[in-house]
């Protein structure tokens, strides 16, 4: 299955990408007991992961301006279909209306005859 | 102006704050579809122009019809009244024919019009899709990296190896929340490819109408899975839907409301008018030759009559309106019901 995404989002998914190796890298230095270079290790992807928040927030920001456009549009298409679902609702009571009409010519025929 | 001379400065709000508001508008972006597909059902349902409703007003004509023959003959034969019978139902059936017609026009006008907007309400969705996946695995990075360093710590100085409490518990919330992402994912990669099928099967539609009277049940099953599996992806998130899905319940069952209190005063108005008329009419009984009178009476039948329409059309519409808000909070209770399940 293709995946779409954004300029930002493909950076958002290097950067996770490489925030996991930074990660990792830290781990395995840990496990090798060199604590000082585990600790620059860890604030740079600390640093890197604030910088994926920020650009996880900002494409929220993006999505959430352009879905009210969106969200919009569709609402209003919304309105066009309920209208064709009244028009078709008032064709079904002009039918009905033309049975009344027909009742009420039947009554009318009957004062005639009742006159004549 | 620097930061820290600006008076009106604020930080940027937290990211979790950002994630609300984004998965609020996730929420909405779900109603209106909902909307969309529902009204979408409606104007392809065969109840809009209701078979049962064509049979009776079908029986009316004819009794109409038949009793307007029979009061011009004295001997009302079989042969005209089966032509009576046989006019009528030809003039319903042409009607319901018009009808249907209509409906299928409209409908396919809608799917075809509406197209490009859904193409690009899917592409929408499933970009917010995108992030919600990088921002849980953003999420779950973290803390996977913090119970990792705790771990490492924990191995470091315990004294009694893979017994200790300390070191089980540590890596059973690791596992915990390696199951809870890739839940997740699971979940949120099975919406990303339910939305991505919803254009196809939307203009796939509109083909075949014009084949053969279908339903558009399959879009709403689409559409339904999609709404199970975003509620699956945060109890924030469930909440704030339940309770949108639930306004949206009211909000309808509100106009419904409303229609039925204007059909009671139009049929109170009607009944006033009715009233009025009676009273012109017998007044006018016992002086049928009053020009006045006869004109006064008339105006007064021709008024009742059209309040009588005018009341019956309303009725007509709160009726609907009603079963609408009901069917809309059956809905918001199966969408509720399965936010709980999840």
């Amino acid at each position: 299955m293709p995946i779409s995404m954004t300029k930002k989002q493909e950076i958002i998914q290097q950067l996770l990408a490489s925030k996991t190796k930074a990660y990792q890298a830290e781990v395995k230095l840990l496990l090798k007991q060199k604590p000082a270079e585990a600790n620059e290790v860890k604030n740079h992807g600390k640093e890197l992961s604030r910088r994926i928040d920020n650009l996880i927030a900002e494409t929220m920001s993006d999505w959430i301006g352009n879905s009210d456009k969106l969200i919009s549009d569709v609402k209003l298409i919304n309105k066009k279909v309920q209208r064709s679902i009244n028009d078709i609702n008032n064709n079904v009571n002009i039918a009905g209306n033309i049975v009344k009409l027909v009742g009420f010519i039947d009554e009318l025929v009957e004062i005639v005859d009742g006159i004549t | 102006m620097a930061d820290a001379d600006n008076p009106f400065f604020i930080s940027k709000p937290p990211v979790f704050l950002k994630a609300k508001k984004f998965k609020l508008g996730v929420s909405k972006a779900n109603l209106v579809w909902l909307e969309y597909s529902n009204l979408l059902l409606q104007l392809s349902s065969k109840e809009l122009v209701d078979d049962e409703k064509f049979s009776k007003l079908s029986e009316e004509l004819n009794n109409n019809a038949f009793d307007a023959v029979q009061s011009l003959k004295d001997q009302p034969s079989d042969t005209s009244a089966k032509n009576t019978a046989l006019f009528s139902e030809l003039a319903i059936g042409l009607a319901k024919e018009y009808i249907r017609t209509k409906q299928k026009e409209k409908l396919m006008e809608s799917l075809t019009k509406n197209q490009v907007s859904i193409d690009a309400y899917v592409e929408n969705i499933k970009s917010a899709i995108v992030t919600m996946a990088q921002s849980s695995t953003q999420e779950h990075s973290e803390k996977q990296q913090n119970l990792t360093r705790d771990l490492i710590g924990l191995v470091g100085s315990n004294e009694k190896g893979k017994n200790d409490v300390k070191i089980q518990k540590n890596i059973g919330d690791m596992i915990d929340i390696k199951t809870t992402h890739s839940n997740q994912m699971e979940s949120l990669q099975a919406l990303y490819a339910a939305y991505g099928k919803i254009p196809a099967a939307h203009e796939a539609l509109a083909t075949r109408l014009s084949k053969s009277d279908s339903s558009i049940a399959a879009i709403n099953d689409l559409l339904e899975k999609g709404i199970q599996l975003h509620s699956s992806y945060e109890a924030k998130a469930k909440v704030n839907k339940a309770e949108l899905v639930q306004a949206k319940a009211d909000a309808a069952s509100s106009e419904a409301t409303t229609a039925e209190i204007t059909y009671q005063q139009a049929k109170l108005k009607y009944a006033q008018a009715q009233f009025e008329y009676t009273l012109s009419q017998n007044s006018l009984n016992s002086d049928l030759d009053n020009g006045i009178k006869k004109k006064d009476a008339e105006d007064k039948k021709k008024l009742a009559d059209e309040l009588k329409l005018e009341a019956d059309t309303l009725k007509e519409s709160s009726e609907a309106l009603r079963a609408a808000a009901t069917a809309i909070q059956e809905s918001s209770n199966e969408v509720k019901n399965s936010i709980i399940n999840n």
